[in-house]
């Protein structure tokens, strides 16, 4: 049976161990996850192109949703990920990452501005110069993250 | 009764001034959110004053522009309560209405019992005569205004306009009109009416309604009789104009002689 582990560097080798002993396989892009408190993803799979990559969370700037599909920005690439939006709000940093819409997660570290408008929204421009929309929904969530 | 100018002032600078503060504002809010944003990402976290939202911002300030707007209406309000002596005064009511009637017509009102040359009790009466009005004779205006502490049911002003000039087999064509101004409503009223001076000289207008801000206009002239019957009142006023006419005005909101 395959696993994903998300546990902190320290415990990682001997829970691992622990779990291939028991007939386990470690794999990243497994649907089971087993997870240590307060430690959060530190890669995400992606596909593209029929390649499969090994993206760091820190070189995502944004995750969006289309529909069934899912697409993570990183380095001004696309990759195609099989994890929920939900899925990915338990798994990255909330101090790093925000749910900005019902279909969209951004990395704070990659807003480049904020542009607020009169009809209660954001407007964010990212590193890689796409513009993601805050909704109202999310309006008042992203502003106390700022402490503003 | 219609939209004051001044209530049609007080919303065109108050959308200005709300424009450009909430422009303002709406700067200084990105500039803020901003720099919280990079404190963040610096991790160099430090407490910002919290900001309401632009929108907020302006529902506040046209909150704040309607507040202002009402307390100059009660303090306007007020202030005329003060300056009027009877308490009857209903400052909201700037419906002014005209009735013209001639000699013969007012006899069959309760005025009927009044001669120009007597006083009407509760009015203070007021003879004046123009001579030589545009070398057609002489004009008489008589001002009958109701007294301060009188009631109000009675009309405001009655005036008697009488052409004592020697034109016969004319007509005289008096127009008047009256424009009352409060603070957020205006209110007017017209009339027209033709007399021929056969059968008598002198018109009387009665002015209803509580008209303290506004002003009453009259313009009486002699025309050709012909033209009564057949023209449009413009005519009968380029008439009146080349003939000879005679224009009054009468402040409504001046005080009263004792």
């Amino acid at each position: 049976m395959k696993i994903k582990l998300i546990v902190s560097e320290e415990h990682y080798n001997d829970i691992a161990r622990e779990l291939i002993q028991k007939g386990f396989e470690i794999d990243d892009s497994a649907d089971l996850i087993l997870s240590e408190n307060n430690v959060y993803a530190r890669y995400i799979i992606g596909k593209k192109n029929d390649e499969i990559f090994r993206l760091k969370t820190s070189q995502i700037s944004h995750v969006e949703s289309f529909a069934h599909d899912m697409v993570a920005h990183a380095e001004g690439e696309e990759y195609r990920i099989t994890e929920r939006l939900r899925r990915l709000e338990e798994i990255l940093d909330p101090k790093e990452f925000l749910r900005v819409s019902n279909s969209v997660i951004v990395s704070l570290n990659h807003i480049k501005s904020i542009k607020p408008s009169l009809s209660q929204k954001f407007i964010l421009t990212m590193s890689d110069g796409s513009k993601v929309d805050v909704t109202r929904t999310y309006y008042y969530i992203f502003k106390d993250t700022l402490g503003i | 009764m219609g939209i004051s100018y001044g209530f049609i002032l007080f919303i065109a600078i108050a959308a200005l001034v709300i424009s450009v503060v909430t422009l303002i504002y709406t700067s200084v809010y990105k500039k803020r959110i901003n720099e919280a944003l990079t404190d963040i990402i610096d991790e160099t976290p430090k407490k910002h004053k919290p900001m309401m939202s632009p929108l907020k911002f302006l529902l506040t300030m046209i909150l704040i522009m309607v507040a202002v707007y009402l307390l100059i209406t009660v303090i306007a309000v007020m202030m005329l309560k003060m300056q009027t002596p009877n308490e009857h005064v209903y400052a909201g009511n700037t419906q002014c209405t005209i009735q013209l009637y001639s000699d013969e017509d007012i006899g069959n009102t309760l005025l009927g019992a009044y001669s120009p040359e007597e006083d009407i009790p509760g009015y203070t009466r007021n003879d004046s005569y123009d001579e030589d009005v545009q070398g057609r004779g002489n004009f008489r205006f008589v001002q009958y205004t109701l007294n301060p502490e009188s009631e109000r049911v009675f009309p405001e002003m009655i005036v008697y306009i009488e052409y004592t000039g020697k034109a016969t087999g004319d007509v005289m064509f008096t127009e008047a009109s009256c424009r009352s101004e409060m603070v957020m409503f205006s209110g007017n009223s017209k009339a027209a009416y033709p007399i021929d001076l056969d059968d008598g000289k002198g018109m009387w207008l009665i002015l209803s309604g509580h008209n303290y801000y506004g002003r009453l206009h009259i313009t009486s002239g002699i025309v050709p009789e012909d033209l009564v019957k057949t023209d449009s009142i413009d005519l009968l006023r380029k008439n009146m104009t080349e003939w000879g006419d005679y224009d009054k005005e009468v402040s409504l909101d001046q005080e009263m002689p004792e």
